[in-house]
């Protein structure tokens, strides 16, 4: 029962969401008298009864956050009985649909209910999702699940094959569907008769560029005006201070034939000291190098400052955003389009 | 079958003519200008959402989208490629001075755009796709199709980002969408925004709340400036989630958990004018001119019908008072304050009666804290006297009486404390910081009053103060789940053998960082 508003603290029957560490989350499903297993051993589901969210909580080999379930986080840790939509498309599709309290959605289909729990959290108290999925026990899977997390006034879960049957409502009731099933097109007549049409709004997501020309054919053919495609996606970045060696290019007051040695680097890894910045284990792979100089060697010395970074006579040492060296690269299209009288 | 959504006078509606878009509000008579074109509104009122309309010598009007835009094109056959094709002057036959007699003789659109391709040497030569091109091109110039909607978020932050980008941090679309779903903002959440993007954040987190529970705009300055949420056309309940906490207070809120008291010295020390002229501009209206015209309203309501009656309709009034608002809330609409004289004489008056109104205010402040009864009844009493003189009651909107001020500053000042109470009882679900600032001295001070396990969502125009404010939220603790963002959008061109990304996208559209409270250990 914890999904529908915001909540204070714990209660028997709550879906939370164990926080272990970063991009390590867990779901699970209070329930008095069990024990769920951790990374940090186990962990008894009576102590988090009552608990404020948001708390710490010991476990025999460490200690977790328990917190409330986002729709985000339900997202990160939907058991998944298909493939999903995670945030960023989720967070598009949203705005695209002018999704707000009050608003009637249908979607289709209903898959592992990633998405079905961002509309619900968007429209509830005052709208209603109508969510189809074609596959029987999803859908039985999905009704459930609504029905735990305390939606289940605010949707309306059925098994039913949008493509052949339609939608079976009411006409002009809709004001925004969302298709995500391998032949969007064949929906797209019955979401026509079931949309609002002062500005009713659809939306499709498609992973095959194919898919989306025939999607973009089929809703000119409708009626359906501005018609646009994007493709969204989100770049994390990892915050570090990160330390690169000067080169060496040889003592600026010598001759050069005086001071070969001035030439050579050690490569020794230097460790970072420099500030009281956690250092990530996974540092990148820039070998620190440090020059050692006949003269002055010792302490370093900071000769020089500036906005971007501090240098010192070995090393730069700056902040930096750096982007994945691999992350998605592509999810779907999603096709966007509206109903004008 | 759901009643249609008609449009009315005084809705703020957008204008939309294929990507481009234009807030305004409906007035009657009153001239708006876009592009070359100048036209009055007048006739959208009526007519349903959704709808499109075509413009027809300075007037607009709707047409059925069956018969819009049918244009028979001759078939004079194509070209295999541009092999042919001279670019140069002379392939249009037809010169600008013909095709602006055309105009000028009445020539629908279509008949323009036919004459155009009968007269273009190159047309027949042209392969099919350039052929849909130009007709498309010379669609869009002659005869724009606009469709009026009511103001979503999508519009407003499409809007804006197209046209002054600058205005509003560099926020794009997707980059809203992006906060205002890790923000998870929904209903009967208490929300704290700081947004110096005209109010567009701020705008789009009251749509999401849906008038359920709260929004507190912590504001810089001596006014909040959110234009934009006017443009929602938000009802009373819904503005009533609305507060508005002055960022220059959040240091003492910090030190003595009660910023009040401050108020009520400033009150007694006859600083009220500056307060109830905040209280006066939180309402987006222009000062000076504002109590002008209310001292009029308040004691001789006479004089004001009659210069009621010197307009065309009472509704023109309305219109001129209501372009002293456009003046600072609308660089979008930009039109001009033809009426605004009118409203200049009544400021004579101004100085003397507004001494006796400071006075005033000072002594029911007190009293109507614990009662505000009175004050109730004299506006219903005032109302009335309104009707009589054949005003709408709407109109108190604009030019409410001395009462209906103090009514209003009782509430703001009621509404300040509740927010408050909001933020030192630890009961915010949801801080949002867009701004232009420094970020991380704004948050710093804002995570003491979120509860835990709900969401910090942090928007930078740059990556180098979010780095920052990500490091020092690092060290204070309190806070999980990290995550430093930018969002990427590219959009397609989709046609039949001609689908590729569209050849210029946005380089940037800001970035976010985002972060979940716990609970010090």
């Amino acid at each position: 029962m914890s999904f529908a508003k915001y909540k204070e603290y714990i209660e028997d029957g709550d879906t939370v969401i164990l926080f272990l560490g970063f991009d390590n989350t867990l779901s699970i499903r209070v329930s008095k008298g069990t024990i769920s297993q951790t990374r940090y051993g186990a962990l008894r589901h009576s102590e988090l009864i009552g608990r404020k969210y948001g708390s710490q909580v010991h476990c025999p080999k460490g200690w977790l956050y328990v917190l409330y379930p986002t729709p985000e986080l339900w997202t990160l840790n939907v058991p998944h009985r298909t493939q999903i939509l995670y945030s960023t498309d989720i967070s598009l599709v949203t705005l695209q649909l002018d999704l707000r309290p009050g608003s009637v959605v249908l979607e289709a289909g209903t898959g592992s209910g990633s998405l079905s729990h961002a509309f619900l959290r968007t429209i509830m108290p005052t709208g209603h999702l109508y969510t189809f999925e074609f596959h029987e026990q999803r859908a039985q899977i999905a009704q459930k699940e609504f029905e735990q997390h305390g939606l289940s006034e605010c949707v309306t879960a059925v098994c039913r094959d949008v493509s052949k049957d339609g939608f079976g409502v009411d006409d002009e009731i809709a004001d925004a569907v969302f298709l995500d099933m391998p032949c969007p097109w064949s929906a797209i007549p019955f979401a026509k008769k079931a949309l609002k049409k002062q500005g009713g709004r659809i939306c499709t997501f498609s992973p095959c560029i194919e898919q989306v020309q025939k999607t973009h054919e089929v809703l000119k053919e409708n009626g359906f005006e501005d018609c646009s495609t994007v493709e969204c996606l989100v770049r994390n970045f990892d915050i570090r201070t990160v330390n690169i060696a000067v080169p060496c290019l040889g003592d600026e007051d010598v001759v050069s034939e005086e001071n070969p040695q001035a030439t050579s680097q050690d490569q020794d890894a230097h460790p970072n000291e420099a500030s009281g910045e956690p250092i990530d284990k996974n540092e990148p792979e820039t070998k620190k190098t440090e020059i050692k100089k006949e003269e002055n060697s010792g302490a370093s010395k900071f000769f020089s400052y500036n906005l971007v970074g501090r240098k010192t006579e070995e090393n730069f040492q700056f902040k930096s955003g750096i982007p994945p060296t691999t992350m998605p690269g592509h999810t779907g299209y999603l096709t966007i389009a509206a109903l004008y009288l | 079958m759901i009643p249609k959504d008609l449009i009315k006078e005084g809705d703020h509606i957008v204008l939309k003519r294929d990507d481009n878009f234009w807030v305004m509000q409906v007035r009657v008579t009153r001239f708006v200008y876009i592009d070359k074109h100048k036209f009055t509104l007048d006739g959208v009122i009526g007519e349903p959402y959704g709808s499109k309309f075509q413009l027809k010598n300075e007037s607009i009007c709707r047409i059925d989208s069956s018969t819009a835009s049918k244009l028979d094109i001759p078939d004079c056959g194509k070209g295999i490629d541009n092999r042919h094709i001279v670019g140069k002057d002379s392939n249009q036959q037809l010169s600008h001075e013909e095709i602006l007699a055309m105009k000028k003789d009445g020539l629908t659109g279509d008949s323009i755009v036919g004459r155009l391709i009968e007269n273009s040497s190159t047309f027949s030569l042209k392969t099919e796709y350039a052929q849909d091109k130009y007709i498309a091109k010379k669609k869009r110039k002659h005869m724009p199709v606009f469709i009026i909607l009511r103001p979503s978020s999508r519009l407003l932050i499409e809007m804006y980002f197209a046209k002054s980008p600058g205005k509003i941090c560099h926020l794009r679309p997707d980059s809203l969408a992006q906060i205002l779903t890790h923000a998870n903002v929904r209903a009967h959440s208490n929300v704290a925004v700081v947004d110096t993007c005209l109010g567009l954040v701020l705008g789009a987190v009251m749509e999401r709340l849906g008038g359920f529970g709260n929004v507190i705009h912590i504001y810089h300055g001596q006014t909040p400036m959110r234009p934009v949420v006017d443009y929602y056309d938000f009802d009373r309940n819904h503005m009533n989630t609305l507060h508005s906490f002055p960022m220059e207070k959040l240091n003492l809120l910090k030190k003595t958990g009660n910023i009040l008291i401050d108020y009520d010295k400033n009150n007694t020390g006859g600083v009220a004018d500056d307060s109830s002229c905040k209280k006066m501009a939180k309402m987006g209206v222009d000062t000076s001119t504002k109590e002008g015209t209310e001292t009029t309203a308040g004691s001789n309501t006479t004089t004001t019908a009659n210069k009621e009656s010197s307009c065309e309709s009472s509704k023109c009034l309305e219109t001129s008072e209501k372009t002293n608002d456009g003046g600072i809330t609308s660089p979008v609409i930009g039109d001009g304050c033809k009426n605004d004289s009118e409203t200049l004489p009544t400021k004579t008056s101004e100085p003397i009666v507004n001494v006796d109104e400071n006075m005033e205010t000072d002594t029911k402040v007190v009293v109507s804290t614990t009662d505000n009864q009175p004050n109730n009844q004299e506006r219903s009493k005032d109302k009335s006297k309104e009707q009589v003189n054949g005003a709408k009651p709407e109109k108190k909107r604009f030019r409410g009486t001395f009462e209906d001020r103090e009514a209003k500053r009782e509430i703001e000042l009621k509404k300040l404390a509740a927010a408050q109470e909001m933020l030192t009882t630890k009961k915010l679900d949801c801080i949002i910081v867009a701004s232009k600032f420094y970020p991380t001295s704004l948050v710093l001070n804002l995570i003491r009053y979120l509860a835990p396990s709900r969401q910090l969502v942090v928007y930078s125009q740059y990556k180098e103060p979010l780095m920052e404010c990500y490091a020092q939220l690092r060290e204070v603790g309190g806070l999980v789940n990290f995550r430093v963002m930018e969002s990427w959008c590219r959009e397609f061109q989709v046609l039949n053998m001609r689908t590729h990304p569209l050849v210029n996208m946005s380089g940037t559209g800001g970035y976010i960082l985002v972060a979940t409270s716990v609970t010090k250990s």
